[in-house]
C-alpha cells in the first residue's frame, strides 16, 4: 500500500528561483501526491473514523501537517506512514474530546461508503463490530488487516512496541469472536451459517 | 492476509475482507490543494501563537480588574447566572457543606466512597458519582447501550438507559440525560441552598429536554436539588450554552466551544478554539464573562475544590493518553508543577481528591497505577493492576474524571 509520490515533472524550473520556486515545486509535488493517494488515504481515514464527515476532518488535518513537513517527509519515502500516524493520533484525539464524541454520536450524514453490492450482509455485520471497537484497537485492526502492514510497521505508525501490537491484535480479534453471532464466525462451515 | 508467520487465524481474513468490502466503492477525493494549504496556514499560525502563549498569559493576569463588567459569559441581553459565593468568606451553604468531601472511585468491583468506606459491588462500572445517600454508576449492556444504575448500599436500586455518563459537581449533585434527552437532577439535600432565594418546588418544575446536538460538559456547583436554579453547561451545535435544568432557560456562552468546569468561586474554564494539534483555553468569570487569563499552552481539566488550582495537560490530547498532568495556578494560568508518569506510561484520567491532591490513573505496558499527586507534582503510588492497557472499564475509575 505504500506509495512514493510521483517525481516532480520539472515544470516550475523555468527560470523561477528562490522561495516562490520552492513553494511552486512543493505545491506541484503535493498536488501529484493528492491525486495519487487521496482516495486510498480517505478509505483508511473512513475505516479509522467510522463516518465520512470525521474521516474528511481527520484527513484534512493530516494532509495539512504533511504539507507543512513536505520537504522533510517526502524525501524519506515514508509519506504514507507519516500521514497514517497523524490520522490515527488525530482521530484518537477527536474521540477523547467529548465535544467531538458528541458530534459523531448525533450526526446524520449520507454514508457514501455503503457495503459493496456483492456483500451478502456478513461483511457489513462484521464492520459494525469492528466499528464498535475502541479507537486504539480499531486502529491496530485497520492497519494490520486492511492496510496489511507488518507488526513492525504497525508499531511504528502507532508509536508502540511490537509486543503491544501483537497483544492488541489478539485482544481485538478475541473481542470480535466473543461478540459475533455464530453465522459470522468464519470457522463455521458455510452450509451451517 | 497474514503478514507474518504466526498461526493463521481465519478471523484475520474475515476482518480484512469486511474492511476491504466496506470501502471498495469509496473513491472520494474531497480535498483540494487550496483546502489543505488553508488548514496548514491555520496550523502554522496557531503554532506561533503557542510559542507566544506564555507572554500572553502573563499579561492577562492584570486584565480581570480592568475588564470586569464588560460583557458576560451569558451575553449582554441574557440574564446572568446566580452570583457565586464570595470565595474569601466562609459560607454555610448546603453545597459547600461538602467541602470536606474527598473523591469516590472504583477499583474493580470495589467502590471507595468519599467518606472512606468501601462497598463491594456485583458488577463493574465505567463511571461513578457518589451522592452521599446513593451512588450513580454507568455500564454498557451487550448491545452497547449505556445503563445508569442507582446503587444504595452497593445494591442496584434501579437501572435505566441514559445517553451519557452522569456529570457531578463535587457537591452531592449530578445531572443525567435520560433516553428522552430530559435532564434529570439527582442529589442529596445537605442543608440550605446557596442562594437566599426561595427554592423552586420540584413539583413546579417542568421537564427540560436538551436539543439533539447538546452534550453536557459541566454542572455548576450552585446546582442542588433544592436550589432555585441548576445551571448545566452544554456544548451545542454551534457553541456552548448554559441551560437551567429547572426552568429550561437557555443562555449562549459567547466565544466558547465548551465549558469544561466551573469553580466554587464562580470561575469557568473554557475551551475557546481547537483545531489540529492546538487548543486554546480561557478562565472567565462565569457570571460576567470577564476573562482572567487565556492560554494555548495547556488543555484544562478541572478546578481544585478550593478553586485555587486547575488540572490540565498539553494542548494536544492524543488517544494514547496524556504525557503529563499539569497543576496550574487558577488565578494566573501559570503551570506551577507537573507530574510525569514513568517512561512508557501515560496519564489515563485524573480528578481532584482534595484541595492539595489529585488522583491520577496511569497506564503503560506494565499495567495500571492509581497515583496520588501533590501540588508540587510529587506522586505516591496507591495501587497497581496488571490489566491490559486497553482494558475497559479501566481498573480504576475516578469520580468526575477528566
Amino acid at each position: 500500500m505504500q506509495a512514493v509520490p510521483r517525481p516532480h515533472t520539472g515544470a516550475v524550473a523555468r527560470g523561477v528561483s528562490g522561495a516562490r520556486s520552492r513553494e511552486q515545486r512543493r505545491d506541484e509535488e503535493f498536488t501529484d501526491y493528492l491525486h495519487a493517494r487521496q482516495p486510498a488515504l480517505m478509505r483508511t481515514a473512513y475505516l479509522l473514523a467510522g463516518d465520512l464527515h470525521t474521516a474528511e476532518d481527520v484527513l484534512q488535518t493530516a494532509l495539512a501537517k504533511l504539507y507543512l513537513a513536505w520537504d522533510k517527509v517526502a524525501d524519506r519515502g515514508a509519506t504514507d506512514a507519516y500521514v497514517r500516524r497523524i490520522m490515527v493520533n488525530e482521530h484518537n484525539s477527536l474521540w477523547r474530546r467529548g465535544w467531538k464524541r458528541r458530534e459523531r454520536a448525533t450526526e446524520i450524514l449520507p454514508d457514501a461508503a455503503a457495503p459493496h453490492q456483492h456483500d451478502d450482509g456478513t461483511g457489513d455485520a462484521l464492520w459494525q463490530l469492528v466499528r464498535s471497537l475502541p479507537p486504539k484497537a480499531r486502529a491496530v485492526v485497520v492497519l494490520r488487516y486492511y492496510e496489511q502492514l507488518t507488526e513492525a510497521e504497525t508499531a511504528d505508525v502507532l508509536g508502540i512496541s511490537i509486543g503491544t501490537v501483537k497483544s492488541q491484535c489478539s485482544r481485538a480479534l478475541a473481542n470480535l469472536r466473543d461478540r459475533a453471532p455464530a453465522d459470522l464466525d468464519p470457522r463455521t462451515p458455510e452450509a451451517d451459517r | 492476509m497474514n503478514p507474518t508467520h504466526e498461526p493463521h487465524d481465519p478471523w484475520e481474513d474475515a476482518v480484512g475482507e469486511s474492511l476491504e468490502s466496506r470501502v471498495r466503492d469509496l473513491h472520494a477525493a474531497p480535498l483540494t490543494l487550496d483546502a489543505v494549504k488553508g488548514t496548514a496556514h491555520g496550523i502554522r499560525r496557531r503554532r506561533r501563537a503557542v510559542a507566544a502563549g506564555s507572554v500572553l498569559a502573563a499579561a492577562a493576569v492584570v486584565l480581570p480588574v480592568a475588564v470586569l463588567g464588560v460583557g458576560g459569559l451569558g451575553g449582554d441581553d441574557a440574564p446572568a447566572p446566580p452570583a457565586a459565593s464570595d470565595p474569601a468568606q466562609p459560607t454555610d451553604s448546603g453545597s459547600t457543606g461538602a467541602d470536606t468531601r474527598t473523591l469516590a472511585y472504583l477499583q474493580g468491583t470495589t467502590l471507595h466512597r468519599y467518606d472512606g468506606s468501601t462497598v463491594s459491588l456485583d458488577d463493574r462500572y465505567d463511571s461513578v458519582v457518589d451522592l452521599g445517600t446513593a451512588v450513580l454508576a454507568t455500564k454498557r449492556d451487550e448491545q452497547g447501550n449505556l445503563l445508569l444504575a442507582t446503587l444504595l448500599d452497593g445494591e442496584v436500586e434501579s437501572e435505566e438507559p441514559v445517553l451519557d455518563v452522569p456529570v457531578g459537581n463535587g457537591s452531592a449533585t449530578a445531572v443525567v440525560v435520560d433516553a428522552d434527552r430530559t435532564l434529570q437532577v439527582s442529589g442529596t439535600v445537605v442543608s440550605t441552598p446557596l442562594s437566599e432565594s426561595e427554592p423552586t418546588s420540584p413539583d413546579e418544575r417542568q421537564p427540560v429536554r436538551l436539543d439533539r446536538n447538546d452534550y453536557v460538559t459541566a454542572l455548576s456547583p450552585e446546582c442542588a436539588v433544592d436550589a432555585p436554579t441548576c445551571p448545566v453547561y452544554v456544548q451545542g451545535a454551534e457553541s456552548a450554552a448554559v441551560v437551567d435544568a429547572f426552568t429550561g432557560e437557555r443562555t449562549p456562552v459567547p466565544d466558547a466551544i465548551e465549558v469544561v468546569d466551573v469553580s466554587r468561586d464562580g470561575m469557568a474554564a473554557v475551551l475557546t478554539s481547537y483545531e489540529g494539534e492546538e487548543s486554546c483555553w480561557a478562565v472567565r468569570d462565569a457570571a460576567t464573562g470577564a476573562e482572567a487569563w487565556a492560554s494555548c499552552e495547556s488543555s484544562l481539566f478541572a478546578f481544585s475544590p478550593d478553586s485555587r488550582h486547575l488540572s490540565g495537560t498539553h494542548p494536544y490530547e492524543d488517544g494514547l493518553g496524556d504525557a503529563w498532568l499539569s497543576i496550574i495556578d487558577a488565578d494566573t494560568g501559570r503551570e506551577t508543577a507537573r507530574y510525569e508518569p514513568p517512561t512508557g506510561a501515560v496519564v489515563h484520567s485524573s480528578a481532584w481528591e482534595d484541595d492539595e491532591h489529585l488522583l491520577a490513573v496511569t497506564v503503560g505496558d506494565d499495567g495500571w497505577q492509581l497515583v496520588r499527586v501533590g501540588l508540587d507534582g510529587e506522586d505516591e503510588v496507591l495501587a497497581t493492576d496488571a490489566a491490559a492497557p486497553d482494558a475497559f472499564p479501566a481498573p480504576f475509575v475516578l469520580e468526575g474524571a477528566s
